[in-house]
């Protein structure tokens, strides 16, 4: 029996070895020749390891050829004023709905719902015509201001809230707190895990966000990373490939590092989005 | 039905020894309960011999087999689980015909549509309906057949654990804890059913609870554990009224017995109400050693010089029986007595004093061991 | 005198007492201060969503029915002939056909690539930790960088994909440029990025099965691994699997980037889809009512599917 096991152990790992050559190659690849001199790459031979370390140039020439250092912080900027005013938003209209009885409640609730419902792509060309009219595409306002308020986010915090025992919030009125007060101080803290998992949705969400730059934005000093890379590679003479490799090797170093880093609580915090 | 032997089984969980050399024979066709506190290793045990869990030393020998590295589908044993283990997606039918049809049909003969063209499966799954029903009349669950287990209630439900169970005269009936998830008059009538079931069916149950009641009135003998340790096995009177361990006398019996601490006297006797109780002459003077004895076997008296009193600080009324808490010196918690509702009624704050028969009385020496006095 | 006392003699008639209602009045000043905290707190968000959904839904809705092109000052009503121009026109179709072609071959591969991820990382104990931070990472890493890494990689001369196959003496094909294998490329990126997701579902779904069902499993005679898949695993997965092959859908049919990236909806249409479509129509054609009538298309059918999984979401405990 413990033959038997070995070898059903190493089927195992022989198949989910050769699923992982699958994942990793593209990733492989592509820092291999973000390495490598062109020589090197405009090659039909076949290696991995550059025989000439090209690397330094190559990301210089990432980040020179083209300000992806700008493009890096447009990303940051925007994932952060979004996933703000997400949250600024959200949260009070989630403790109201939670713990506050008004008429129109269920009424506002079913909004949420449905509105989660419609995607995001089929509402794409009003809200450009929106922006357009009040003259803020092309801007940081025309990046973030469509995704200020997140239906999802309400949701996930209302249901969130919800579990919240009504005594906490009984208590703090009774110690003369108002109900915005009861918002920050109160649900705020205890809400951090569902926020963390939220937070990481919206920021992976957005950060890797194409569609909607690629039609809000034609200045390339907004672009956000993933306009960058393609601009990148649009510009490029079609054969610079080492550094079309390394500028994609920075653009998704931010959020891999900090997925590696902290791979729990983003798989957790995508799955548990995901469920819902 | 078969002979179940566990020679000197051990186990260990990483560093931690769980099973500290287990010896015990289990003949066949005998309800034997493992009772103990949790944690003392009594499911583990059972899932050692179901073998769910691998030994770490030791032999398990079932029918004269020895079945240590033997997978559990080849045990030829029956587990009722706590949880019951149901398959959800299954109907009552199903679940019941799951073991039957494991063993009677081959791989091509259980796939999904493919098998009514198999020959021979027509035939198999007459017996197994034949099989079935028989089970499910003999646990009055006919009409419950067609549900699937999310419909019935945890009673229900056992019973269809049980019937999984036995339609397959296995060699032996292994039980975890399976009354645990019942509210406590259910598990009292089930009790009855279980033992009525050994009755019937003249099998080998190896019975594991929590619940010294659960063990005391269904088992033919009692193999009580503690840290992965048996402290004794008898049949359940001898394990009542004759414990080896002052630990098995404080897990058996409710109320818990009540223990003294006394120190031997230097002639080899311990004093007693007075008189004097001749101990083995093993305990030199000056030793501590635990008189013990069941809330039932003392009676109140008034108190009297030099034997045992204290002063009443609880009374319980429980309709047929009245328990008093006594606080007196010598022991930590309060003292037991067990007193008729009828004649004379303590009350709270009486100085009492309590008669102990000698022959009743139950001592142990410091350490636990039992040890034998006479008057 | 008491009012009791004086009802008893018949002097005085007895009061009344309301009777218990469900929402009582706000006759409290803190009651009423804290419905009007209520509607402060989700004015902003409800406001927006008006502003930011619900208008913008009605007017895609609207503009389908009109012919209104971009930067133009008027609009007329056409009433359907947008639908009418968009049920005769061949890209249409082609875009809805490549749209399903898509979805069948992604769905179904990342769900079994997910499930069979899952059992093989949960069926043992090595290593779990780093096949499923591996098999994640596509997730992470921004899509469109990654798609311009496959484009590289699919390079009929220096790609890696061609040198490998022609290092053991296969023809390599020219992928993203021919038509009959373009968009199957695209859907292999597909899976590639989105079956990590699935695992993940299916790592929580198996973890969440009992262990005691396969230990009866066990003793009832289940023998092989194929035994306790078929007895134990499939069906409790049942319903997690659906709920997964759903999500996968809404996702497959949301593709995008990589088409506008890699293959701008070519060659020849090949790999037209119907959010591209809709893009080109409205972003670079500027046939705003026409792209809206897409649109719509597009928000039946995601709608629809999102309707079965918030369905299948209510079902999922009918254990």
């Amino acid at each position: 029996m413990h033959a038997r096991n070995s070898i059903l152990g190493f089927l195992r790992h022989t198949v989910l070895a050769l699923i992982t050559v699958f994942v990793l190659t593209p990733f492989l690849w592509m820092v291999s020749t973000s390495l490598k001199p062109p020589n090197e790459i405009l090659t039909s031979e076949l290696h991995w390891w550059p025989r000439q370390f090209h690397g330094y140039q190559n990301y210089w020439d990432a980040f020179t050829t083209l300000p992806l250092g700008r493009y890096l912080l447009n990303g940051a900027i925007v994932t952060a004023a979004i996933f703000s005013l997400q949250v600024l938003i959200a949260l009070p209209a989630a403790y109201a709905l939670a713990k506050l009885k008004f008429w129109g409640r269920d009424v506002a609730f079913a909004l949420v719902l449905f509105c989660i419902l419609i995607p995001f792509h089929a509402i794409a060309v009003p809200l450009f015509i929106q922006l357009h009219m009040l003259g803020l595409l092309n801007s940081y306002a025309a990046l973030v201001l469509p995704f200020s308020m997140s239906a999802f986010g309400i949701f996930l915090m209302r249901q969130f809230f919800m579990t919240v025992p009504d005594d906490l919030v009984d208590a703090a009125r009774l110690d003369g707190m108002s109900e915005i007060g009861i918002v920050w101080r109160i649900m705020l803290p205890t809400a951090i895990p569902a926020l963390t998992a939220f937070g990481i949705f919206s920021v992976v969400s957005h950060w890797n966000d194409y569609f909607w730059p690629l039609i809000a934005i034609s200045d390339d000093k907004l672009f956000t990373p993933p306009l960058g890379v393609v601009a990148f590679r649009n510009d490029d003479a079609g054969n610079n490939y080492g550094p079309l490799m390394a500028a994609a090797t920075i653009i998704i170093a931010p959020l891999v590092i900090a997925f590696l880093l902290a791979q729990r609580r983003f798989i957790e915090g995508i799955a548990f989005t995901g469920m819902k | 039905m078969a002979q179940v032997d566990l020679s000197q089984v051990r186990k260990s969980f990483d560093r931690t020894e769980v099973l500290k050399g287990i010896d015990l024979s289990v003949a066949h066709g005998e309800f034997v309960s493992l009772v103990g506190a949790s944690g003392c290793g009594k499911s583990t045990l059972l899932r050692v011999i179901a073998g769910l869990e691998p030994l770490s030393q030791g032999d398990v020998v079932i029918d004269g087999r020895n079945v240590n590295g033997i997978s559990p589908s080849e045990r030829d044993l029956a587990m009722v689980f706590q949880s019951y283990a149901l398959y959800p997606h299954l109907s009552v039918f199903d679940n019941i015909a799951v073991p039957l049809r494991m063993r009677r049909l081959n791989l091509l003969q259980r796939a999904p549509l493919l098998r009514w063209l198999m020959p021979g499966t027509q035939t198999t799954e007459h017996e197994i309906r034949r099989d079935v029903e028989r089970v499910a009349k003999l646990l009055a669950i006919t009409e419950l057949l067609a549900r699937k287990p999310g419909q019935l209630s945890g009673g229900q439900r056992q019973r269809v654990a049980v019937g999984r169970a036995i339609v397959r005269e296995p060699k032996a009936f292994l039980f975890d804890e399976p009354l645990s998830n019942l509210d406590a008059k259910l598990r009292v009538h089930m009790r009855a059913e279980i033992a009525q079931l050994h009755r019937e069916l003249g099998a080998t149950f190896i019975y594991v609870t929590h619940d010294q009641a659960e063990a005391m009135t269904m088992s033919d003998r009692v193999a009580v554990m503690m840290d992965g340790g048996l402290l004794q096995v008898a049949p359940p009177a001898e394990i009542y009224n004759d414990p080896q361990d002052l630990r098995v006398a404080e897990f058996i019996g409710s109320p818990k017995i009540n223990v003294i601490d006394l120190i031997a006297s230097g002639d080899g006797t311990v004093g007693l109400n007075g008189s004097h109780v001749r101990i083995n002459a093993k305990s030199p003077p000056g030793q501590r050693v635990k008189l013990a004895f069941r809330p039932e076997v003392a009676r109140l008296i008034e108190p009297v010089a030099g034997g045992v009193c204290g002063r009443v600080t609880h009374v319980e009324n429980l309709g047929p029986d009245i328990f008093v808490h006594i606080s007196a010196a010598g022991s930590a918690s309060p003292i037991i007595v067990r007193t008729e509702p009828r004649g004379w009624r303590a009350r709270v704050g009486d100085n009492v004093g309590l008669e102990i028969p000698p022959g009743r009385a139950l001592l142990f020496a410091g350490n636990g061991r039992r040890l034998q006095g006479a008057v | 005198m008491s009012d009791a006392v004086l009802q008893i003699a018949g002097i005085v008639p007895p009061q009344e007492v309301p009777a218990p209602q469900g929402l009582r009045p706000a006759a409290h000043r803190s009651d009423r201060a804290r419905i009007a905290a209520a509607y402060a707190l989700s004015a902003p968000a409800l406001l927006l969503m008006l502003v930011l959904v619900i208008a913008p839904l009605f007017t895609v809705v609207v503009l389908a029915f009109t012919d209104y092109q971009l930067g133009e000052r008027t609009l007329r009503f056409v009433g359907l002939a947008n639908f009418r121009t968009l049920a005769s026109a061949a890209v249409f179709w082609k875009a809805l056909g490549n749209t399903a072609v898509y979805v069948l071959v992604v769905v179904p591969g990342s769900v079994a690539l997910g499930l069979a991820a899952a059992m093989l990382i949960e069926g043992g104990t090595r290593l779990k930790a780093f096949y499923r931070t591996v098999m994640f990472l596509p997730i992470m890493a921004t899509l469109i960088a990654m798609a311009i890494v496959w484009e590289f990689m699919l390079h009929p001369t220096f790609g890696l994909v061609n040198l490998a196959l022609e290092a053991v003496g296969l023809r390599g094909r020219n992928w993203l440029q021919d038509g009959d294998t373009a968009l199957y490329v695209l859907a292999v990126i597909g899976i590639w990025q989105q079956f990590g997701f699935n695992m993940v579902l299916f790592l929580a779904g198996l973890l969440s099965i009992p262990r005691h069902l396969y230990e009866a499993a066990a003793i009832d005679g289940a023998r092989s691994g194929w035994d306790r898949f078929c007895l134990v695993t499939w069906p409790m997965l049942g319903p997690i699997t659906l709920f997964v092959a759903v999500i996968s859908t809404i996702r497959a049919f949301q593709i995008f980037d990589t088409v506008q990236a890699l293959t701008r909806g070519g060659p020849n249409k090949a790999t037209e889809v119907l959010l591209y479509s809709m893009y080109a129509e409205a972003f670079e054609f500027f046939r705003t009512g026409y792209a809206a009538a897409i649109a719509v298309v597009f928000i039946v059918l995601v709608t629809m599917l999102t309707l079965i999984k918030t369905n299948l979401l209510e079902r999922r405990v009918h254990y």
